[in-house]
């Protein structure tokens, strides 16, 4: 390729087109250089800005570390996390020992290491949290997506199906199966699982009807182009950040469905620590009434679980988004005045786009805000009991 | 005597990637009662520009003066702006559906101006005075229209209701941004003529941006030409466009598509808009500039006045040059190319498996209908009986107002969509039989371009994947053999093959458009169908993108069916042309019979709207002198 493939047009496009901000090249000045970032990186860079995901991802390493390291955390206090220490773990009148040199975190009513318990369940709580909402959002992946691309009664068959699921009472379908098959771990991922993917669903064939109309679909099916081709090659690639938001924000309901579950006694089945179980347990004779830490440090882990996840799903949202730059600036624009934003990207042909994008937005806003809301009212009926 | 004084305004604008400079030292008087324009393509900064002035845009950092009526506007509180907007000053926005409110019918929405600024007004006076307004922009029967929504309204109507509401309080001075962008041709004529009608019945002063400089030739006393944030030349229109002093104005006008006479090329300005992040060195056009010489891109040209009343900033003193038309694909890019093809044809006898008639016109379409929701109450029919014949060469250009069913025609001739009923044969097979194999095969033969060049391309493909994905289809090619073909292709269509791992999101809408382009060209299909593919596009480039698509067709002998709700972009494409209203052709004949002797009244109408009058020069302009000169 000599110099005359690069003509006049194309190499002064070449230079400014380098990333969305294209440099100016007329100047003899070396033009600034402009680094041109993969979706991976950018992505990074916007949520490495934002302090509260950086907090809430702090957290989550931290309880990822110490799930992992629950056997090394069971060796440096000596305590193993099914043995009852009866001597040294309770009182001369039987009951538990508070936090201390001995139980960090207190010991609970059968002289068992609360800290241990808890770095424990969090294996339960983070494998049930992330296995669960993974595989629920890969049914609402294949759901919507059929349900969204191909129509008709496809459709239909489909969208029954997510009202079915959804209009069944969780708890009670929950407590139903679980008493009629036993309590395990694994019923109670599928219990988990088969409630957590309905409303992703619904939100992926909303946003598959959306792209099927894009041109670049009708683009692909006039070249000739199966229709798998078009679902794998041109709809997936663009649902990746719903896909990755909707599953880092099931997380924390997921982790709040197990709880609620073993809290009543169907999920997790003792001695195998889960957080649940341990509030439930602490609410068992109102030992809580005179061991509050038996509420507090399961209850804290719960909730602070449960925020993280979601805060981190939110800075997610935002970060991946290739709009996202747009839609910091509409904060910004709200605060500080009206079209500035409008006329700087006069993309007309996005507005739509745009539309759609804060719908969606506000729709993941609002299943968020309800799974806080749930997650801290599990949390605070736990920490009153019964 | 002037009402609004601009003097070196400036704007930023704080963004995420860093502060961008929308408007840089723009100075500019509006006399009273005049229309001055304000031309730019998109990015220049017109827009930011008003809004600024008008204390539209709070969060941006504005410099300089703009005096109206003795208060400076720029340093009025918020409080006093309220006031003046809507009193003293009268907006239209370009999208009169998203300007008035839906819930609303219009008459309340009027009276509800009127009562904001007079609260004294009674309820009745105001409606009179609605009423009357509404009968001046043209709108019959205004005091039974007055209780209806908006929605009852076309577009053309609906601006002018806008206008109506704008000025029903006797604004001194009206700003207008892009008021006619959003309808049809023939409907923009009628919206500017009520405008212009108004300003002078009325006495308003009208401020009006544009981005179609010769839309400005027949309505404007006095232009402002902005790039990239800077003014470049400012002055009496007739000036502007009988000696433009600047070469970005000289160039605006050559690449516009009414500018030349028929099959003449067009000369584009090469390149494209600098980043308004960067405060440019010298001069903001000189990479684009045919006449740029080294001290352009070192120093900041003086703005020099005119003896006719120009001001322009250029460091040049002789009239500028047009560049030279070049053909937008490199000769022997262009003899590979066909090489390419003649070794095809020889070694692979693929294509006898089509049904093929090589003497068969390529498409045919006899008595075609077709009717959404057929059947229900909701049908809506949309091509009411069509009769076309596509010759192997041809180009014919199909041209109608939006709604009229050119863009459906075309989908039914791909095979996109099914005829309710008539018959279309493509290529000798009748697309009502072919089977899903044949379907397929079909696909190579005929492919689109689409309007959208934003979203016609996936966001998340590599451009690669997207130019080589028919390919990839049809003939289940892959490695370094469809890398070599996509790269030929995108060096055919002027992309840098280097780019290949890009994604859209890093083109612009002109480089978009080129792999769009690229994308249909893969398979050498024996038909390709223009969807509109010039009009989300700014005028200079515009203009590449039809020399682009012309050179392919001189080259390679392709077949085009081109759509296009403008007649002067269709003339430099096509040889034939068809005339489409309502679902009906009204019009066809050769390109050159329907301009200079167009038969049907529609189509008069059309090319009356599309081509357009050019203001004489005067003689103050040829005998123009330098009057000062003030370094920047």
């Amino acid at each position: 390729m000599s110099e005359a493939t690069v003509r006049n047009t194309t190499s002064t496009d070449a230079k400014t087109s380098l990333g969305a901000v294209g440099a100016a090249s007329n100047k003899p000045a070396p033009a600034r250089k402009i680094e041109q970032l993969g979706t991976g990186q950018a992505t990074w860079r916007r949520l490495r800005h934002d302090k509260a995901s950086m907090i809430a991802l702090g957290f989550i390493v931290f309880l990822v570390l110490m799930a992992v390291f629950a056997p090394a955390l069971a060796a440096v206090t000596g305590h193993d996390p099914a043995q009852q220490y009866r001597e040294i773990g309770l009182t001369a009148t039987g009951l538990p020992t508070g936090p201390g040199k001995a139980f960090w975190f207190g010991a609970d009513q059968l002289g068992r290491d609360e800290l241990v318990r808890i770095a424990y369940g969090a294996r339960v709580s983070l494998l049930v949290g992330v296995v669960a909402s993974m595989c629920g959002s890969l049914i609402a992946v294949v759901i919507g997506v059929l349900a969204g691309y191909f129509g008709g009664w496809v459709d239909n068959v489909l969208s029954r199906i997510t009202d079915f699921v959804m209009t069944i009472p969780f708890l009670l379908c929950a407590l139903a199966l679980v008493s009629v098959f036993g309590a395990s771990i694994r019923m109670c991922l599928f219990v988990v699982i088969f409630f957590s993917w309905a409303v992703t669903g619904r939100v992926i064939r909303a946003q598959v009807q959306v792209l099927k109309k894009k041109e670049f679909v009708e683009a692909a099916r006039s070249l000739g182009a199966s229709d798998a081709s078009i679902i794998v090659k041109d709809i997936l690639p663009n649902l990746t950040e719903t896909i990755i938001v909707y599953t880092t924000q099931g997380i924390p309901s997921c982790i709040v469905f197990e709880a609620s579950l073993s809290f009543l006694g169907m999920g997790i089945v003792p001695p195998t620590p889960s957080w649940g179980g341990m509030l439930s347990e602490a609410a068992g004779n109102s030992i809580y009434m005179v061991a509050p830490w038996l509420v507090f440090f399961p209850g804290l882990f719960l909730l602070m679980t449960t925020l993280s996840f979601n805060i981190l799903g939110d800075g997610l949202r935002d970060a991946l988004d290739p709009k996202a730059g747009r839609r910091m600036l509409a904060k910004k624009r709200r605060r500080k005045g009206a079209a500035a934003v409008a006329a700087v990207a006069p993309v007309t042909a996005q507005i739509a786009v745009a539309n759609d994008d804060i719908a969606a937005a506000k729709s993941a806003e609002a299943t968020s805000s309800t799974s806080v809301s749930s997650s801290t009212s599990a949390a605070s009926m736990t920490k009153e009991g019964d | 005597m002037s009402i609004l004084q601009v003097h070196d305004v400036s704007v930023d604008l704080p963004t995420e990637d860093g502060v961008v400079h929308a408007v840089q030292h723009v100075s500019f008087d509006v006399d009273k009662g005049e229309v001055f324009g304000i031309v730019g393509e998109s990015g220049s900064g017109k827009s930011v520009l008003t809004q600024a002035i008008t204390g539209l845009m709070p969060g941006a950092e504005v410099h300089g003066s703009a005096v109206f009526d003795g208060v400076d506007l720029l340093k009025a509180t918020s409080r006093q702006l309220r006031s003046m907007r809507g009193n003293k000053i009268g907006m239209i926005f370009q999208d009169p559906l998203s300007s008035l409110h839906p819930y609303f019918t219009i008459g309340s929405q009027i009276v509800e101006v009127i009562k904001t600024h007079e609260p004294q007004t009674s309820r009745d006076d105001a409606k009179a005075r609605a009423i009357e307004m509404l009968e001046m922009v043209g709108i019959k029967n205004a005091d039974k229209r007055f209780n209806n929504y908006p929605h009852q309204f076309s577009g053309g109507m609906r601006q002018r209701v806008m206008i109506a509401m704008a000025l029903v309080l006797r604004p001194e001075i009206i700003i207008a941004d892009e008021p006619t962008t959003a309808l049809d041709v023939t409907i923009q004529k009628q919206v500017l003529d009520v405008l212009r009608d108004m300003s002078v019945r009325l006495g308003t002063t009208v401020v009006m941006i544009s981005h179609d400089l010769t839309l400005l030739g027949s309505f404007a006393d006095r232009a402002m030409v902005m790039y990239a944030g800077h003014q470049l030349e400012t002055g009496p229109v007739s000036a502007l466009f009988s000696r433009p002093a600047h070469p970005y104005t000289l160039g605006l006008l050559h690449s516009s598509p009414d500018a030349e006479g028929d099959r003449k090329r067009l000369t584009p300005i090469e390149g494209r808009m600098p980043s308004l992040l960067d405060i440019p060195v010298g001069c903001v056009f000189a990479p684009r500039c045919p006449n740029a010489t080294d001290r352009c891109g070192l120093i900041a040209p003086p703005r020099r006045t005119l003896s006719d009343g120009v001001t322009v900033s250029c460091w040049r003193r002789a009239d500028p040059t047009p560049a030279e038309a070049k053909p937008e694909i490199d000769e022997f890019v262009l003899q590979r190319a066909r090489d390419r093809a003649e070794e095809q044809a020889d070694g692979t006898a693929e294509d006898k498996e089509w049904p093929l008639d090589r003497n068969a016109p390529i498409a045919l379409v006899e008595d075609l209908h077709l009717t959404y929701n057929a059947g229900t109450r909701k049908a809506v029919e949309v091509l009411k009986g069509v009769d076309l014949t596509v010759n192997r060469g041809d180009s014919i250009g199909l041209v109608g107002e939006s709604g009229c069913g050119k863009t459906t025609l075309a989908r039914v001739i791909a095979g996109l969509l099914p005829a309710t009923s008539g018959k279309v044969t493509l290529l000798g097979q009748d697309n009502s039989t072919v089977s899903r194999t044949e379907w397929r095969e079909q696909r190579r033969h005929v492919q689109l371009v689409f309007q959208d060049p934003y979203g016609s391309l996936n966001p998340r493909r590599r451009i690669g994947s997207i130019i080589g994905e028919p390919i990839r289809i049809q003939h289940h090619w892959s490695g370094d053999r469809l890398k070599k073909r996509v790269q030929e292709l995108m060096e055919l269509v002027g992309l840098n093959p280097e780019h290949y791992n890009r994604y859209p999101g890093e083109f612009s809408g002109g480089q978009r458009q080129r792999i769009g382009i690229a994308r249909a060209l893969a398979l050498d299909p024996e038909l390709i169908i223009f969807d509109e593919p010039v009009s989300a596009l700014d005028v200079s480039i515009q203009a590449q993108i039809l020399n682009l698509i012309q050179d392919l067709q001189d080259a390679f002998d392709y077949t085009y069916l081109f759509i296009s709700h403008d007649l002067a972009v269709v003339r430099h494409v096509c040889s034939r042309v068809v005339v489409i209203e309502n679902g009906r052709i009204v019009e066809r004949g050769d390109t050159e019979r329907i301009y200079d002797n167009p038969q049907a009244p529609f189509t008069k109408r059309l090319l009356a709207a599309s081509i357009r009058a050019v203001p004489p020069q005067s003689e103050a302009t040829a005998h123009r002198t330098l009057v000062k000169e003030v370094a920047a």
